[in-house]
């Protein structure tokens, strides 16, 4: 019996050591060409966004450069930058997209190389290494100005869009470059408003006049950021919806609130009178669905100490009851609520999004503190 | 049985994937594309051979107890070695496979050839019996794949065929369909070839695991048979 244990114990012993014995020996040999080839395919990857590198050099990551972007390479001729950017697709952070960015000197895409796109649909999500598609980044610069999403793979595509973005502010990060002004602007126009982002705003297509260069607006109308021109500088406004400059800043980053002049505001202000008049007057149609027919509603000048959330309110006249009415946009919900005079809440109304969900938000605090901040003011 | 009839007996009477039913996790997986059902079929056929052949030689000094972790010792070793000289020098076969490669270690078919046949037969038969589950592997690979590529993809080997690639049935090239065509498979073979299956070398009977196995039914079958 024991005679047996020790045998099976030696033989299955003896097999495995001869067993890696023979793997060590061939792993000795294949280890070396394996690990050449991939060096090699890096190379090439490399090689095939900034063709005309004569070698290249790693560079190290900064603090400022965006956790999707994993590695860098500077072509020692000095032709360009490639980023390895590892994008958060339809496959999300566990199955991202893998592409090589190229950037020329100029801030210009040279070529982008799409490595990895198994996590997205088979012939949905994976168009975004299409040929065709990878051809209409060539020559952008950081403002990507004609590159459009793929529909039917949005978040395929969105997500490609936001790694190609990442990838150019790694570059202003390592690289020694002067933006143009426009891509300054593009930057800096979400930092004027608290909680502005890129894909909470859009553009106001028609009020590039005279001095005004762009107009954002907030999806949820906390405010607007314009970009104008003040004599020879170009800076940034962030303007309430009730027409107060909240925030100034130069394409520097420096903030100039203290300094900003009465006829600058104005101009800020005519850039966003159009569109600001015309999201009151659907405010006032709002609201009237909440009150009597024949109520009528004054509009409210902006007092100092006004919460920010409080974008829009009046006094109601003909309504019995009623006295005050506000338009909210708290968590990015919008909300219309009449009061009566001491500040009680006695109706309200979410406008957008569809379904938001008020339940949870303080409405009825926000209007009490906001009617009796008008009436402190006015004296009463 | 001939020499000849043990290597050809694998390749429709006893095919390992479509009459024995073995090895089917690499077979869904792999047929999406001819390329990768070739690739893996030649690389599983490779580790069968060598496997076969080293079991066979080693039969009569493996102890019974031990011999499925000396087997799965032999089996891994074989596989590592294949895929450590295919990344080194066929890479873009090496990527296509990817894990399934590593998982030929569990791949049925070696691991019960190993335990069929192997263990009771001397080394050219058993060689023999392994190359012909090999190309048995590869021709039910290949028809599998076959249909997948040509009628869900409308390409042959990557090349595109013009009538085909635009009435693709792309479904075919996902799991549901693959599970379609490999039924259909087994039963075509199963109906062009009744009566030559010997089914009692694989039911409880030819089942590695008959003497250990306490499992109702297959006890049961063994008193009945015992009886």
């Amino acid at each position: 019996m024991r005679n047996q244990m020790v045998k099976c114990v030696a033989v299955l012993g003896a097999i495995c050591l001869v067993v890696a014995a023979l793997l060590a020996a061939i792993n000795y040999v294949t280890a070396p060409i394996i690990a050449e080839r991939a060096k090699r395919d890096e190379e090439k990857a490399y090689l095939a966004v900034l063709p005309d590198a004569t070698g290249f050099e790693t560079v190290e990551r900064t603090a400022e450069v965006p956790k999707t972007v994993t590695e860098i390479r500077r072509d020692k001729g000095g032709s360009g930058y490639a980023f390895m950017v590892k994008m958060s697709g339809y496959g999300g952070d566990s199955a991202p997209i893998t592409a090589i960015v190229g950037i020329d000197a100029n801030g210009k895409i040279t070529r982008i190389a799409v490595t990895d796109v198994s996590g997205e649909s088979a012939g949905i999500g994976d168009k975004v290494a299409g040929k065709d598609y990878l051809a209409t980044f060539i020559g952008k610069d950081s403002l990507l100005n004609g590159v459009n999403t793929i529909s039917g793979a949005t978040v395929s595509s969105s997500g490609f869009i936001g790694g190609v973005k990442d990838a150019f502010d790694a570059f202003l990060a390592v690289a020694e470059f002067e933006e143009t002004d426009a891509q300054k602007i593009d930057r800096l126009v979400y930092t004027v408003i608290d909680g502005m982002t890129d894909e909470n705003t859009f553009e106001l297509k028609d009020a590039s006049v005279g001095s005004v260069i762009k107009v954002q607006r907030a999806e949820d109308g906390r405010g607007y950021a314009v970009a104008l021109r003040d004599g020879e500088k170009t800076v940034i406004a962030g303007i309430s919806p009730f027409g107060k400059l909240l925030k100034l800043i130069d394409l520097d980053g420096n903030d100039l609130t203290a300094n900003a002049s009465e006829e600058l505001i104005s101009a800020a202000n005519a850039a966003i009178s159009a569109n600001l008049s015309a999201v009151r007057e659907r405010h006032r149609y709002d609201i009237s669905s909440l009150l009597a027919d024949g109520a009528s509603l004054a509009p409210l000048a902006h007092k100092a100490g006004l919460d920010a959330s409080v974008i829009d309110a009046y006094t109601v006249s003909g309504a019995p009851g009623a006295a005050y009415a506000f338009v909210l946009s708290l968590d990015s919900i919008r909300i219309a609520a009449v009061a009566n005079e001491s500040g009680e809440l006695l109706a309200s109304a979410v406008l957008s999004p569809n379904d938001g969900d008020a339940s949870e938000l303080p409405v009825a605090e926000t209007v009490l503190s906001a009617v009796n901040l008008f009436k402190e003011v006015s004296g009463q | 049985m001939t020499r000849l009839s043990n290597f050809l007996k694998g390749i429709i009477r006893e095919n390992p994937v479509l009459v024995l039913v073995l090895g089917t996790c690499p077979t869904l997986a792999t047929t999406s594309s001819i390329a990768n059902a070739l690739g893996m079929g030649v690389a599983a056929t490779l580790v069968l051979l060598c496997s076969n052949m080293a079991i066979s030689a080693l039969r009569n000094v493996i102890p019974d107890k031990v011999r499925i972790p000396c087997y799965i010792v032999l089996i891994a070793g074989f596989v590592t070695a294949v895929e450590l000289l295919m990344h080194a020098f066929v890479p873009s076969l090496y990527n296509s496979l990817g894990i399934f490669l590593s998982l030929i270690v569990v791949n049925c078919i070696i691991l019960g050839r190993a335990e069929m046949y192997a263990s009771k037969h001397g080394v050219l038969d058993s060689a023999l019996d392994g190359l012909g589950m090999g190309v048995g592997f590869i021709v039910a690979l290949f028809s599998m794949a076959f249909i997948r590529e040509v009628f869900g993809a409308g390409t042959f080997f990557g090349i595109e065929i013009p009538f085909l690639s635009e009435y693709r049935i792309p479904i075919l090239t996902q799991s549901a369909g693959g599970f379609f065509v490999f039924g259909c498979l087994i039963a075509i073979v199963n109906k062009l070839a009744p009566g030559k299956i010997k089914k009692k070398e694989f039911s409880c009977e030819g089942c590695p695991s008959a003497a250990l196995c306490g499992k109702s039914a297959c006890a049961e079958k063994r008193e009945e048979a015992d009886a």
